[in-house]
Protein backbone atom coordinates (compact mmCIF):
# COMPACT_ATOMS: atom_id res chain seq x y z
CA UNK A 1 0.00 0.00 0.00
CA UNK A 2 2.66 2.51 1.00
CA UNK A 3 5.24 3.93 -1.31
CA UNK A 4 8.70 3.50 0.20
CA UNK A 5 9.94 6.48 -1.71
CA UNK A 6 8.39 8.88 0.82
CA UNK A 7 7.84 8.33 4.57
CA UNK A 8 4.85 10.70 4.54
CA UNK A 9 2.87 8.83 1.91
CA UNK A 10 1.09 6.49 4.30
CA UNK A 11 -0.07 9.31 6.56
CA UNK A 12 -1.23 11.35 3.61
CA UNK A 13 -3.17 8.44 2.14
CA UNK A 14 -4.83 7.74 5.49
CA UNK A 15 -5.79 11.38 5.77
CA UNK A 16 -7.31 11.42 2.30
CA UNK A 17 -9.21 8.15 2.77
CA UNK A 18 -10.88 9.56 5.86
CA UNK A 19 -11.82 12.83 4.21
CA UNK A 20 -15.28 13.88 3.15
CA UNK A 21 -14.06 13.75 -0.44
CA UNK A 22 -10.66 12.12 -1.05
CA UNK A 23 -10.43 13.91 -4.38
CA UNK A 24 -10.07 17.23 -2.61
CA UNK A 25 -7.07 18.18 -0.56
CA UNK A 26 -9.02 20.50 1.69
CA UNK A 27 -8.67 18.14 4.65
CA UNK A 28 -4.90 18.31 4.44
CA UNK A 29 -2.82 20.74 6.40
CA UNK A 30 -1.03 23.52 4.55
CA UNK A 31 2.27 21.73 5.06
CA UNK A 32 0.87 18.50 3.65
CA UNK A 33 -0.53 20.31 0.63
CA UNK A 34 2.83 21.94 0.03
CA UNK A 35 4.54 18.58 0.32
CA UNK A 36 2.04 17.02 -2.06
CA UNK A 37 2.91 19.53 -4.74
CA UNK A 38 6.51 18.42 -4.85
CA UNK A 39 6.41 14.72 -3.90
CA UNK A 40 5.73 12.28 -6.77
CA UNK A 41 5.14 9.36 -4.38
CA UNK A 42 2.48 11.26 -2.46
CA UNK A 43 0.95 12.46 -5.72
CA UNK A 44 0.58 8.84 -6.76
CA UNK A 45 -1.11 8.05 -3.45
CA UNK A 46 -3.47 11.00 -3.88
CA UNK A 47 -4.26 9.82 -7.40
CA UNK A 48 -5.13 6.36 -6.08
CA UNK A 49 -7.46 7.85 -3.48
CA UNK A 50 -9.09 10.03 -6.11
CA UNK A 51 -9.53 7.10 -8.48
CA UNK A 52 -11.14 5.07 -5.72
CA UNK A 53 -13.54 7.89 -4.93
CA UNK A 54 -14.52 8.19 -8.60
CA UNK A 55 -15.15 4.49 -8.68
CA UNK A 56 -17.27 4.55 -5.52
CA UNK A 57 -19.27 7.55 -6.71
CA UNK A 58 -19.97 5.65 -9.92
CA UNK A 59 -21.08 2.65 -7.89
CA UNK A 60 -23.40 4.85 -5.83
CA UNK A 61 -24.89 6.38 -8.96
CA UNK A 62 -25.47 2.93 -10.40
CA UNK A 63 -27.20 1.73 -7.25
CA UNK A 64 -29.42 4.80 -7.13
CA UNK A 65 -30.52 4.09 -10.68
CA UNK A 66 -30.93 0.35 -10.34
CA UNK A 67 -32.52 0.31 -6.89
CA UNK A 68 -35.15 2.92 -7.52
CA UNK A 69 -38.12 1.60 -5.55
CA UNK A 70 -41.51 0.86 -7.02
CA UNK A 71 -43.81 3.88 -7.13
CA UNK A 72 -45.10 4.40 -3.65
CA UNK A 73 -48.85 4.78 -3.55
CA UNK A 74 -49.78 6.88 -0.62
CA UNK A 75 -52.44 5.80 1.82
CA UNK A 76 -55.39 8.14 2.27
CA UNK A 77 -54.16 11.73 2.66
CA UNK A 78 -55.86 12.14 6.01
CA UNK A 79 -53.78 9.42 7.63
CA UNK A 80 -50.69 11.41 8.60
CA UNK A 81 -52.39 14.75 9.16
CA UNK A 82 -51.59 16.52 12.37
CA UNK A 83 -54.07 16.05 15.14
CA UNK A 84 -54.97 13.64 17.84
CA UNK A 85 -53.99 10.06 17.39
CA UNK A 86 -56.59 7.82 15.86
CA UNK A 87 -58.67 5.94 18.38
CA UNK A 88 -58.22 2.23 18.33
CA UNK A 89 -60.57 0.83 15.77
CA UNK A 90 -60.54 -2.17 13.52
CA UNK A 91 -58.10 -1.21 10.85
CA UNK A 92 -58.86 -2.14 7.29
CA UNK A 93 -57.20 -2.22 3.91
CA UNK A 94 -57.67 -1.15 0.38
CA UNK A 95 -55.96 -3.05 -2.40
CA UNK A 96 -55.30 -1.06 -5.51
CA UNK A 97 -53.08 -3.72 -6.97
CA UNK A 98 -55.66 -6.43 -6.60
CA UNK A 99 -58.46 -4.22 -7.84
CA UNK A 100 -56.56 -3.09 -10.89
CA UNK A 101 -54.84 -6.29 -11.90
CA UNK A 102 -57.50 -8.67 -10.69
CA UNK A 103 -60.08 -7.64 -13.30
CA UNK A 104 -57.41 -7.45 -15.99
CA UNK A 105 -56.21 -10.97 -15.28
CA UNK A 106 -59.79 -12.16 -15.02
CA UNK A 107 -60.58 -10.66 -18.42
CA UNK A 108 -57.52 -12.34 -19.89
CA UNK A 109 -58.52 -15.67 -18.36
CA UNK A 110 -62.02 -15.22 -19.74
CA UNK A 111 -60.71 -14.53 -23.24
CA UNK A 112 -58.43 -17.56 -23.15
CA UNK A 113 -61.29 -19.71 -21.96
CA UNK A 114 -63.80 -18.38 -24.46
CA UNK A 115 -63.40 -21.22 -27.00
CA UNK A 116 -64.21 -23.75 -24.30
CA UNK A 117 -67.18 -21.80 -23.04
CA UNK A 118 -68.58 -21.19 -26.50
CA UNK A 119 -68.49 -24.88 -27.40
CA UNK A 120 -71.75 -26.61 -26.40
CA UNK A 121 -71.11 -29.70 -24.35
CA UNK A 122 -73.44 -32.62 -23.93
CA UNK A 123 -75.45 -32.46 -20.76
CA UNK A 124 -74.36 -28.94 -19.99
CA UNK A 125 -77.89 -27.65 -19.70
CA UNK A 126 -78.73 -30.09 -16.98
CA UNK A 127 -75.69 -29.50 -14.84
CA UNK A 128 -75.73 -27.71 -11.57
CA UNK A 129 -74.55 -24.16 -11.31
CA UNK A 130 -71.13 -25.29 -10.06
CA UNK A 131 -68.98 -24.26 -13.03
CA UNK A 132 -65.26 -23.63 -13.18
CA UNK A 133 -65.17 -20.39 -11.33
CA UNK A 134 -62.20 -18.91 -13.06
CA UNK A 135 -64.28 -18.88 -16.24
CA UNK A 136 -67.04 -16.92 -14.62
CA UNK A 137 -67.02 -13.20 -14.02
CA UNK A 138 -63.88 -13.38 -11.99
CA UNK A 139 -64.08 -9.91 -10.55
CA UNK A 140 -66.66 -11.25 -8.11
CA UNK A 141 -66.29 -13.27 -4.99
CA UNK A 142 -68.19 -16.47 -5.60
CA UNK A 143 -69.38 -19.41 -3.61
CA UNK A 144 -67.46 -22.40 -4.94
CA UNK A 145 -68.82 -25.14 -2.75
CA UNK A 146 -71.74 -25.19 -0.31
CA UNK A 147 -74.02 -22.27 0.33
CA UNK A 148 -74.17 -19.12 2.38
CA UNK A 149 -77.05 -16.78 3.07
CA UNK A 150 -77.67 -13.14 3.67
CA UNK A 151 -78.89 -12.11 7.08
CA UNK A 152 -82.39 -11.71 5.67
CA UNK A 153 -82.34 -15.40 4.84
CA UNK A 154 -81.88 -15.19 1.05
CA UNK A 155 -79.46 -17.95 0.02
CA UNK A 156 -76.41 -17.61 -2.20
CA UNK A 157 -75.76 -20.95 -3.80
CA UNK A 158 -72.66 -22.50 -5.27
CA UNK A 159 -71.58 -20.65 -8.38
CA UNK A 160 -73.33 -17.41 -7.45
CA UNK A 161 -71.58 -14.18 -6.61
CA UNK A 162 -71.63 -12.45 -3.26
CA UNK A 163 -72.85 -9.06 -4.34
CA UNK A 164 -72.61 -6.05 -2.12
CA UNK A 165 -69.40 -5.50 -0.23
CA UNK A 166 -71.34 -4.12 2.73
CA UNK A 167 -73.67 -7.10 2.91
CA UNK A 168 -73.20 -9.48 5.76
CA UNK A 169 -73.32 -13.19 5.00
CA UNK A 170 -73.57 -16.29 7.10
CA UNK A 171 -72.32 -19.78 6.42
CA UNK A 172 -74.48 -22.21 8.33
CA UNK A 173 -72.27 -25.22 7.77
CA UNK A 174 -69.27 -25.56 5.52
CA UNK A 175 -68.65 -23.62 2.32
CA UNK A 176 -65.79 -22.39 0.22
CA UNK A 177 -65.39 -19.02 -1.45
CA UNK A 178 -63.35 -18.27 -4.54
CA UNK A 179 -61.81 -14.83 -4.86
CA UNK A 180 -60.83 -13.23 -8.16
CA UNK A 181 -57.13 -13.27 -7.32
CA UNK A 182 -57.18 -17.05 -6.85
CA UNK A 183 -57.53 -17.06 -3.09
CA UNK A 184 -59.87 -19.65 -1.65
CA UNK A 185 -61.47 -19.39 1.76
CA UNK A 186 -63.12 -22.34 3.50
CA UNK A 187 -65.86 -21.21 5.90
CA UNK A 188 -67.17 -22.91 8.98
CA UNK A 189 -70.03 -21.27 10.85
CA UNK A 190 -68.76 -17.88 9.76
CA UNK A 191 -70.42 -14.47 9.64
CA UNK A 192 -68.55 -12.27 7.22
CA UNK A 193 -68.36 -9.63 4.52
CA UNK A 194 -66.42 -10.30 1.32
CA UNK A 195 -64.90 -8.09 -1.30
CA UNK A 196 -62.43 -8.85 -4.09
CA UNK A 197 -59.36 -7.96 -2.06
CA UNK A 198 -60.28 -9.55 1.23
CA UNK A 199 -62.75 -10.62 3.82
CA UNK A 200 -64.07 -9.19 7.08
CA UNK A 201 -64.66 -12.00 9.54
CA UNK A 202 -67.15 -11.06 12.24
CA UNK A 203 -67.33 -14.47 13.84
CA UNK A 204 -66.59 -18.09 13.05
CA UNK A 205 -63.74 -19.96 11.48
CA UNK A 206 -62.06 -19.72 8.09
CA UNK A 207 -59.16 -21.38 6.37
CA UNK A 208 -57.45 -19.12 3.88
CA UNK A 209 -55.26 -20.25 1.01
CA UNK A 210 -53.60 -17.39 -0.82
CA UNK A 211 -51.72 -18.45 -3.97
CA UNK A 212 -48.00 -17.98 -3.89
CA UNK A 213 -47.64 -15.23 -6.39
CA UNK A 214 -47.80 -11.49 -6.31
CA UNK A 215 -51.19 -11.53 -4.71
CA UNK A 216 -52.44 -9.43 -1.86
CA UNK A 217 -55.28 -10.48 0.34
CA UNK A 218 -56.53 -9.33 3.71
CA UNK A 219 -58.63 -10.71 6.49
CA UNK A 220 -60.07 -8.22 8.94
CA UNK A 221 -61.42 -9.33 12.30
CA UNK A 222 -62.89 -7.15 15.06
CA UNK A 223 -59.48 -6.81 16.68
CA UNK A 224 -56.92 -7.22 13.91
CA UNK A 225 -56.02 -6.96 10.26
CA UNK A 226 -54.02 -9.72 8.58
CA UNK A 227 -52.01 -8.84 5.48
CA UNK A 228 -51.20 -11.94 3.56
CA UNK A 229 -49.10 -13.13 0.66
CA UNK A 230 -48.60 -16.71 -0.53
CA UNK A 231 -49.98 -18.19 2.63
CA UNK A 232 -52.20 -20.84 4.13
CA UNK A 233 -53.63 -20.29 7.57
CA UNK A 234 -56.69 -20.56 9.80
CA UNK A 235 -58.49 -17.74 11.60
CA UNK A 236 -61.15 -18.13 14.22
CA UNK A 237 -63.13 -15.32 15.78
CA UNK A 238 -65.22 -15.64 18.94
CA UNK A 239 -68.36 -13.67 19.69
CA UNK A 240 -66.40 -11.10 21.68
CA UNK A 241 -63.97 -10.60 18.80
CA UNK A 242 -61.13 -12.65 20.26
CA UNK A 243 -59.16 -13.84 17.25
CA UNK A 244 -57.02 -16.95 16.96
CA UNK A 245 -54.62 -17.45 14.07
CA UNK A 246 -52.72 -20.57 13.14
CA UNK A 247 -50.21 -20.52 10.29
CA UNK A 248 -49.75 -23.51 8.01
CA UNK A 249 -47.36 -21.92 5.55
CA UNK A 250 -46.05 -18.55 4.43
CA UNK A 251 -45.92 -15.35 6.39
CA UNK A 252 -48.51 -12.79 7.43
CA UNK A 253 -48.34 -9.43 9.08
CA UNK A 254 -50.95 -8.79 11.75
CA UNK A 255 -51.91 -5.27 12.81
CA UNK A 256 -53.96 -5.21 15.97
CA UNK A 257 -56.50 -2.57 16.97
CA UNK A 258 -53.75 -1.17 19.16
CA UNK A 259 -51.91 -0.43 15.93
CA UNK A 260 -49.18 -2.90 16.82
CA UNK A 261 -47.75 -5.05 14.06
CA UNK A 262 -46.61 -8.63 14.46
CA UNK A 263 -45.25 -11.07 11.89
CA UNK A 264 -46.53 -14.61 12.05
CA UNK A 265 -44.65 -17.33 10.18
CA UNK A 266 -45.38 -20.93 9.23
CA UNK A 267 -45.97 -23.16 12.23
CA UNK A 268 -46.69 -20.26 14.57
CA UNK A 269 -49.98 -19.35 16.17
CA UNK A 270 -51.33 -16.49 18.23
CA UNK A 271 -54.42 -15.08 19.83
CA UNK A 272 -55.50 -11.46 19.90
CA UNK A 273 -57.80 -10.86 22.81
CA UNK A 274 -60.97 -8.79 22.64
CA UNK A 275 -58.91 -5.92 24.05
CA UNK A 276 -56.40 -6.26 21.22
CA UNK A 277 -53.65 -7.84 23.32
CA UNK A 278 -51.31 -10.10 21.35
CA UNK A 279 -50.58 -13.53 22.85
CA UNK A 280 -48.19 -15.60 20.78
CA UNK A 281 -48.35 -19.33 20.64
CA UNK A 282 -51.82 -19.60 22.13
CA UNK A 283 -55.10 -20.46 20.48
CA UNK A 284 -57.75 -19.50 22.98
CA UNK A 285 -60.85 -19.27 20.83
CA UNK A 286 -63.85 -21.52 21.27
CA UNK A 287 -64.86 -23.70 18.33
CA UNK A 288 -67.64 -22.15 16.29
CA UNK A 289 -71.03 -23.61 17.00
CA UNK A 290 -73.88 -21.49 15.75
CA UNK A 291 -73.65 -18.55 13.39
CA UNK A 292 -73.68 -15.04 14.74
CA UNK A 293 -76.82 -13.59 16.24
CA UNK A 294 -79.62 -12.91 13.83
CA UNK A 295 -79.66 -9.23 14.57
CA UNK A 296 -77.64 -7.41 11.99
CA UNK A 297 -74.52 -5.84 13.42
CA UNK A 298 -73.53 -2.35 12.47
CA UNK A 299 -72.21 -2.49 8.90
CA UNK A 300 -68.50 -2.15 8.45
CA UNK A 301 -67.16 0.21 5.81
CA UNK A 302 -66.85 -1.22 2.36
CA UNK A 303 -63.63 -1.62 0.43
CA UNK A 304 -63.59 1.94 -0.80
CA UNK A 305 -63.87 3.31 2.70
CA UNK A 306 -61.58 0.79 4.28
CA UNK A 307 -58.51 2.26 2.66
CA UNK A 308 -58.83 5.52 4.50
CA UNK A 309 -58.72 3.94 7.90
CA UNK A 310 -55.36 2.28 7.84
CA UNK A 311 -54.02 2.73 4.38
CA UNK A 312 -52.46 0.21 2.10
CA UNK A 313 -50.26 -2.40 3.59
CA UNK A 314 -48.57 -3.58 0.46
CA UNK A 315 -48.58 -1.46 -2.59
CA UNK A 316 -47.56 -2.00 -6.12
CA UNK B 1 -33.87 22.05 -2.67
CA UNK B 2 -36.09 21.51 0.33
CA UNK B 3 -34.61 19.81 3.30
CA UNK B 4 -36.18 16.73 4.84
CA UNK B 5 -37.90 18.61 7.66
CA UNK B 6 -39.59 20.98 5.23
CA UNK B 7 -40.86 18.02 3.25
CA UNK B 8 -42.20 16.36 6.39
CA UNK B 9 -44.00 19.55 7.35
CA UNK B 10 -45.55 19.67 3.89
CA UNK B 11 -46.82 16.13 4.26
CA UNK B 12 -48.20 16.83 7.72
CA UNK B 13 -49.97 19.86 6.31
CA UNK B 14 -51.79 17.59 3.91
CA UNK B 15 -49.62 18.12 0.81
CA UNK B 16 -48.75 14.47 0.66
CA UNK B 17 -47.05 14.67 -2.71
CA UNK B 18 -44.02 15.90 -0.79
CA UNK B 19 -43.66 12.40 0.57
CA UNK B 20 -42.75 11.20 -2.90
CA UNK B 21 -39.66 13.37 -2.73
CA UNK B 22 -38.64 11.61 0.46
CA UNK B 23 -39.24 8.29 -1.29
CA UNK B 24 -37.07 9.37 -4.19
CA UNK B 25 -34.40 10.63 -1.81
CA UNK B 26 -34.12 7.61 0.44
CA UNK B 27 -35.75 4.82 -1.55
CA UNK B 28 -32.67 3.51 -3.37
CA UNK B 29 -30.57 3.49 -0.20
CA UNK B 30 -33.32 1.73 1.72
CA UNK B 31 -33.87 -0.81 -1.01
CA UNK B 32 -30.18 -1.60 -1.19
CA UNK B 33 -30.14 -1.82 2.61
CA UNK B 34 -32.88 -4.48 2.55
CA UNK B 35 -31.40 -6.20 -0.45
CA UNK B 36 -28.03 -6.64 1.23
CA UNK B 37 -29.47 -7.69 4.59
CA UNK B 38 -32.46 -9.80 3.66
CA UNK B 39 -31.09 -12.55 1.48
CA UNK B 40 -30.20 -10.43 -1.53
CA UNK B 41 -33.66 -11.02 -2.92
CA UNK B 42 -34.89 -8.18 -5.04
CA UNK B 43 -38.58 -8.81 -4.55
CA UNK B 44 -38.19 -9.01 -0.80
CA UNK B 45 -36.19 -5.79 -0.84
CA UNK B 46 -38.88 -4.03 -2.85
CA UNK B 47 -41.62 -5.24 -0.53
CA UNK B 48 -39.73 -4.23 2.58
CA UNK B 49 -38.94 -0.83 1.11
CA UNK B 50 -42.63 -0.25 0.46
CA UNK B 51 -43.44 -1.40 3.95
CA UNK B 52 -40.80 0.88 5.45
CA UNK B 53 -42.20 3.93 3.70
CA UNK B 54 -45.71 2.95 4.66
CA UNK B 55 -44.67 2.70 8.29
CA UNK B 56 -42.96 6.05 8.02
CA UNK B 57 -46.01 7.63 6.47
CA UNK B 58 -48.33 6.19 9.08
CA UNK B 59 -46.22 7.33 11.99
CA UNK B 60 -45.07 10.64 10.59
CA UNK B 61 -46.87 12.42 13.40
CA UNK B 62 -44.35 10.93 15.82
CA UNK B 63 -41.39 12.39 13.93
CA UNK B 64 -39.87 15.35 15.73
CA UNK B 65 -39.42 18.25 13.37
CA UNK B 66 -35.83 19.41 13.53
CA UNK B 67 -34.36 16.01 14.08
CA UNK B 68 -32.82 13.85 11.37
CA UNK B 69 -35.34 12.22 9.05
CA UNK B 70 -32.55 10.04 7.69
CA UNK B 71 -31.85 8.68 11.14
CA UNK B 72 -35.54 8.25 11.94
CA UNK B 73 -36.29 6.46 8.70
CA UNK B 74 -33.21 4.28 8.92
CA UNK B 75 -34.35 3.15 12.36
CA UNK B 76 -37.63 2.06 10.79
CA UNK B 77 -35.68 0.13 8.15
CA UNK B 78 -33.48 -1.42 10.82
CA UNK B 79 -36.46 -2.64 12.85
CA UNK B 80 -38.17 -3.91 9.75
CA UNK B 81 -35.09 -5.89 8.75
CA UNK B 82 -34.95 -7.42 12.23
CA UNK B 83 -38.65 -8.31 12.07
CA UNK B 84 -38.09 -9.87 8.70
CA UNK B 85 -35.11 -11.89 9.91
CA UNK B 86 -37.00 -13.11 12.96
CA UNK B 87 -40.04 -14.07 10.98
CA UNK B 88 -37.90 -16.14 8.66
CA UNK B 89 -35.97 -17.85 11.42
CA UNK B 90 -36.43 -21.60 10.85
CA UNK B 91 -38.18 -23.45 13.63
CA UNK B 92 -37.16 -26.93 12.50
CA UNK B 93 -33.79 -28.39 11.61
CA UNK B 94 -31.53 -26.12 9.61
CA UNK B 95 -31.96 -26.27 5.87
CA UNK B 96 -29.26 -26.42 3.25
CA UNK B 97 -26.69 -23.63 3.32
CA UNK B 98 -27.40 -20.66 1.09
CA UNK B 99 -25.81 -20.74 -2.35
CA UNK B 100 -22.42 -19.17 -2.61
CA UNK B 101 -23.62 -16.96 -5.41
CA UNK B 102 -26.59 -14.81 -4.40
CA UNK B 103 -29.75 -14.90 -6.49
CA UNK B 104 -29.49 -12.97 -9.68
CA UNK B 105 -30.50 -9.36 -9.49
CA UNK B 106 -30.82 -7.66 -12.86
CA UNK B 107 -28.94 -4.62 -11.71
CA UNK B 108 -26.13 -6.78 -10.38
CA UNK B 109 -25.32 -8.09 -13.79
CA UNK B 110 -22.94 -5.24 -14.15
CA UNK B 111 -19.57 -6.75 -13.37
CA UNK B 112 -18.28 -3.51 -11.94
CA UNK B 113 -21.00 -3.41 -9.36
CA UNK B 114 -20.47 -7.04 -8.49
CA UNK B 115 -16.80 -6.49 -7.79
CA UNK B 116 -17.51 -3.68 -5.36
CA UNK B 117 -20.26 -5.66 -3.66
CA UNK B 118 -17.88 -8.54 -3.14
CA UNK B 119 -15.42 -6.12 -1.64
CA UNK B 120 -18.11 -4.66 0.62
CA UNK B 121 -18.71 -8.09 2.09
CA UNK B 122 -15.18 -7.97 3.48
CA UNK B 123 -16.01 -4.94 5.61
CA UNK B 124 -17.19 -5.13 9.18
CA UNK B 125 -20.92 -4.48 9.66
CA UNK B 126 -20.25 -1.02 11.06
CA UNK B 127 -17.84 -0.10 8.28
CA UNK B 128 -20.46 -1.17 5.81
CA UNK B 129 -23.11 0.93 7.57
CA UNK B 130 -20.82 3.93 7.37
CA UNK B 131 -20.06 3.28 3.73
CA UNK B 132 -23.72 2.91 2.74
CA UNK B 133 -24.80 6.01 4.61
CA UNK B 134 -22.01 8.02 3.04
CA UNK B 135 -22.50 6.89 -0.54
CA UNK B 136 -26.06 5.64 -0.85
CA UNK B 137 -27.88 7.85 1.68
CA UNK B 138 -25.85 10.94 0.73
CA UNK B 139 -24.82 11.68 4.29
CA UNK B 140 -21.84 13.75 5.29
CA UNK B 141 -19.41 12.34 7.82
CA UNK B 142 -21.13 14.34 10.55
CA UNK B 143 -24.55 13.11 9.46
CA UNK B 144 -23.30 9.53 9.46
CA UNK B 145 -22.06 10.04 13.00
CA UNK B 146 -25.42 11.51 14.00
CA UNK B 147 -27.35 8.69 12.37
CA UNK B 148 -25.30 5.94 13.97
CA UNK B 149 -24.82 7.72 17.30
CA UNK B 150 -21.07 7.55 16.93
CA UNK B 151 -18.33 10.15 17.44
CA UNK B 152 -17.21 11.83 14.23
CA UNK B 153 -13.69 10.51 14.78
CA UNK B 154 -14.95 6.95 14.93
CA UNK B 155 -16.84 7.40 11.69
CA UNK B 156 -13.75 8.83 10.02
CA UNK B 157 -11.74 5.85 11.21
CA UNK B 158 -14.36 3.43 9.89
CA UNK B 159 -14.56 5.28 6.61
CA UNK B 160 -10.79 5.27 6.26
CA UNK B 161 -10.58 1.55 6.92
CA UNK B 162 -13.48 0.80 4.60
CA UNK B 163 -11.99 2.80 1.75
CA UNK B 164 -8.57 1.33 2.34
CA UNK B 165 -9.98 -2.18 2.15
CA UNK B 166 -11.87 -1.36 -1.01
CA UNK B 167 -8.75 0.22 -2.48
CA UNK B 168 -6.75 -2.92 -1.77
CA UNK B 169 -9.37 -5.23 -3.24
CA UNK B 170 -10.02 -3.17 -6.34
CA UNK B 171 -6.31 -2.73 -7.03
CA UNK B 172 -5.71 -6.42 -6.46
CA UNK B 173 -8.39 -7.24 -9.01
CA UNK B 174 -6.97 -4.66 -11.40
CA UNK B 175 -10.23 -2.80 -11.24
CA UNK B 176 -8.98 0.64 -10.42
Amino acid sequence: MTDPACPQTEALLTRLLGAEDPRASSDLTAAARAHLEVCPACQRAAARAAALEERLQGFAAEIKTAERPRPFRLPAPAAPAAGPARPAEPATFSFPWALVWGPALALLAGLLAWPFLATPRPGAAGRSSVEPLTLAVATDVRVAVGAVRRLDGRPVKAGEALTGANDLFQCLGLARLQFPNGTTVALQGATFQAFPGGLVLKQGRIEVDVPKQRTVFAVTTPVAVLGIRGTRFTVQVAADGTTGIRMDSGLISVTTVRNEEYPLAAGQSATITAEGVWRPGVIAVAEPSAPAAASRPEPLPGPSATGSAAGVLLNE
Amino acid sequence: MWDDNQLVQEVLAGRTAAFQELVARYGPGAQYYFWSRCGENRETAEDLTQEAFLRAFRSLRTYQIGSSFRKWFRTICHHLAIDHAQSRRPSGPPGPPPPAVPPACPARLAVQRQIIEEALRLLTPRQREVFELKYLWDATVEEVAQTLDLPVGTVKTDLTQARRRLLEVLEEKGNL
